[in-house]
């Protein structure tokens, strides 16, 4: 329901100001805009989650990028829109399209060296333990135009906005990082200094990164949109077969592709595949050409 | 047979409204009273809930009018602070300095313009501080809003509750009074008179006539004013009639004549009732006697 008035009964079991999300947006960047539109410190609606479920997969540490739909439904309660709406501003549902062994979980898409932002902030003691952090970062671009962070920041290795073309930024001038909960700031706002993320700086992406972030936008955004099991297998067969080396240097991560056989590959990380086929120079249309040519 | 529901726009209530509106549009402060069960609080609901209220999916929230009633057994200001949080919806937990703040930002962005305070009898000195801070806070900058302010309260006689306390000394009285319009600081809203009542009993005609066709109300109005300003049920000598009595007497008529079969209800029966309602108010029903129908429960008037 767009409007809700005063004589329906969900006026009292809704919150004051109600939000609905926008094409790709992610649900950290619909939870900041309810708090910024009821007039609530950052972090208000998310903990009003936290307090109204006791359901296992979902903490203070939980990513956003997954979440149960019991959660989904809580929200979607108290905005009064559909809890299916709400699925779109997580991965849920394409991973579970990709990996239909697994239950949804954060690490299919980040792989399992990924400990959530808050993990990291609390017990950082050093660069070293901040090197196995996930990147959290935003395009200010898109806060300053619309409030607005897509799930595809969350995605690794993607460093520019697909829509801007300006670097994603992981901190504030003042040095402190990227927190997306920060009890007694504003929503959308420097944890330390307070600066509105639509203030950071509008880095424009170099001309010699912008082909590798095209690689890696349309792999992704072919993965996510069309994906499957069978997809991801055929993929990585592809790869496989051009692989000359014996340890493949992967191109995004540093690391080296040790394991060779496709049933233990075509279980890891949707960004561990994406690494492996940017590496090889593999890209969808070959992929699909691929397919053609299986049939 | 089925209660009706509905709101009547009697002459009461666009007295009553007409001075809530008056409030709303002017921004102007008034205590505004009027007998036990004149309807004032469903006055303030149906003035509500045509105000132009709404939450929009957009983020977009406006309520014109925020109405509650006083907190009961609540003697601190948090109660009148939930009172006034609910208004607006679900709200999740936060300490009362917070909430205290939230409710200035949330007034000011939801665009609010009239205050109503129901039931202002129960209102203590800390719930008038809090009142005082909380506009005060809102014509401040940034937000520059000034509201209008209704206090609403059940009287019992000549007098209006509070007129006696703002006319006090202490420097929160001095200051109440002084925002109070210099004008119409107090109102009594009376009740209907005879002629008032005849449209009211041509509305109960319509309502009912799907269940008792021959329901002709109309001709009995000067016995049921007669009997509804006795002074049993008038005891402020006002000569006017409630809303509540005469609900509850026509109602509680058509009901047993419904009963009995009938499809018209007469002067013996209303007699009966009206008599129910004066001598044997207080009568005691034994425990033992059954119902022999379920009557839907009585709409509070007031």
């Amino acid at each position: 329901m767009d409007v809700l008035t005063l004589g329906n009964a969900e006026w009292s079991t809704t919150f004051p100001g109600r939000v609905a999300p926008y094409d790709d947006e992610w649900l950290v960047s619909l939870l900041l805009r309810s708090d910024e539109i009821n007039q609530w410190e950052s972090g208000e609606t998310f903990r009003y989650l936290l307090r109204s479920t006791d359901h296992p997969g979902f903490g203070p540490q939980a990513s956003l990028l997954v979440v149960p739909f019991s959660v989904l439904e809580c929200l979607a309660h108290v905005l009064m829109i559909s809890p299916h709406c709400l699925l779109a501003t997580t991965y849920s549902a394409e991973l579970a399209r990709l990996y239909p062994s697994h239950p949804p979980h954060s690490k299919l898409l980040l792989g399992p060296r990924y400990y959530s932002e808050n993990w990291v902030w609390k017990r950082r003691r050093g660069p070293r333990e901040l090197s196995i952090k996930r990147e959290i970062h935003l395009c200010p671009a898109c806060i300053a135009h619309r409030r607005l962070i897509k799930r595809t920041e969350a995605l690794p290795y993607l460093q520019y906005c697909p829509l801007h073309h300006i670097a994603f930024q992981e901190q504030c001038c003042c040095g402190a990082p990227l927190i997306f909960f920060s009890r007694g700031v504003a929503p959308f706002a420097c944890s330390r200094c307070g600066l509105d993320w639509a203030q950071w700086p509008q880095i424009p992406i170099p001309p010699d990164r912008v082909a590798l972030e095209h690689d890696l936008w349309v792999l992704y955004e072919f993965f996510l949109a069309q994906g499957t099991e069978e997809l991801k297998v055929s993929a990585l067969r592809l790869a496989l077969g051009q692989i000359r080396n014996e340890s493949l240097h992967l191109r995004l991560s540093g690391r080296k592709m040790l394991q060779r056989t496709i049933p233990v590959l075509s279980q890891h990380s949707l960004g561990y595949i994406v690494d492996i086929l940017v590496s090889v120079g593999i890209s969808p249309k070959d992929i699909a050409n691929a397919e053609v040519s299986l049939l | 047979m089925k209660p009706c529901r509905d709101f009547l726009e009697t002459a009461f209530e666009r007295r009553f409204q007409g001075w809530l509106r008056h409030a709303w549009h002017n921004r102007s402060w008034h205590v505004i009273a009027a007998v036990p069960g004149s309807g004032k609080s469903l006055g303030i609901h149906d003035l509500v809930l045509h105000s132009g209220a709404y939450k929009a999916a957009t983020g977009t929230t406006r309520l014109p009018i925020l109405a509650v009633r006083s907190p009961k057994n609540d003697a601190r200001e948090h109660g009148l602070i939930s009172a006034l949080s609910s208004a607006f919806g679900v709200v999740p937990t936060m300490s009362g300095t917070l909430r205290r703040c939230w409710l200035v930002r949330m007034m000011a962005s939801a665009q609010v313009e009239c205050l109503i305070i129901d039931d202002i009898q129960d209102l203590n000195v800390r719930h008038f501080a809090f009142l005082k801070e909380l506009t005060d806070n809102l014509a401040a900058p940034p937000y520059q809003r000034s509201l209008g302010l209704c206090f609403v309260a059940a009287h019992g006689s000549k007098t209006v509750p509070f007129q006696a306390t703002f006319a006090g000394p202490e420097t929160l009285w001095r200051q109440f009074h002084r925002r109070l319009d210099t004008e119409n600081r107090y109102i009594i809203i009376p009740g209907h008179t005879e002629e008032e009542i005849h449209p009211i009993l041509a509305t109960f005609e319509d309502l009912y006539r799907d269940q008792l066709p021959d329901v002709q109300l109309r001709r009995w109005t000067k016995p049921l004013f007669t009997w509804l300003t006795n002074p049993i049920l008038d005891p402020d000598a006002t000569g006017r009639v409630t809303m509540d009595n005469l609900t509850k007497l026509v109602t509680i008529a058509l009901r047993r004549a419904y009963e009995r079969g009938a499809t018209d209800v007469d002067t013996t029966l209303l007699g009966e009732v009206a008599d129910l309602m004066i001598l044997r108010r207080d009568e005691i029903t034994p425990g033992d006697t059954l119902f022999f129908s379920k009557p839907g429960p009585e709409r509070e008037a007031g």
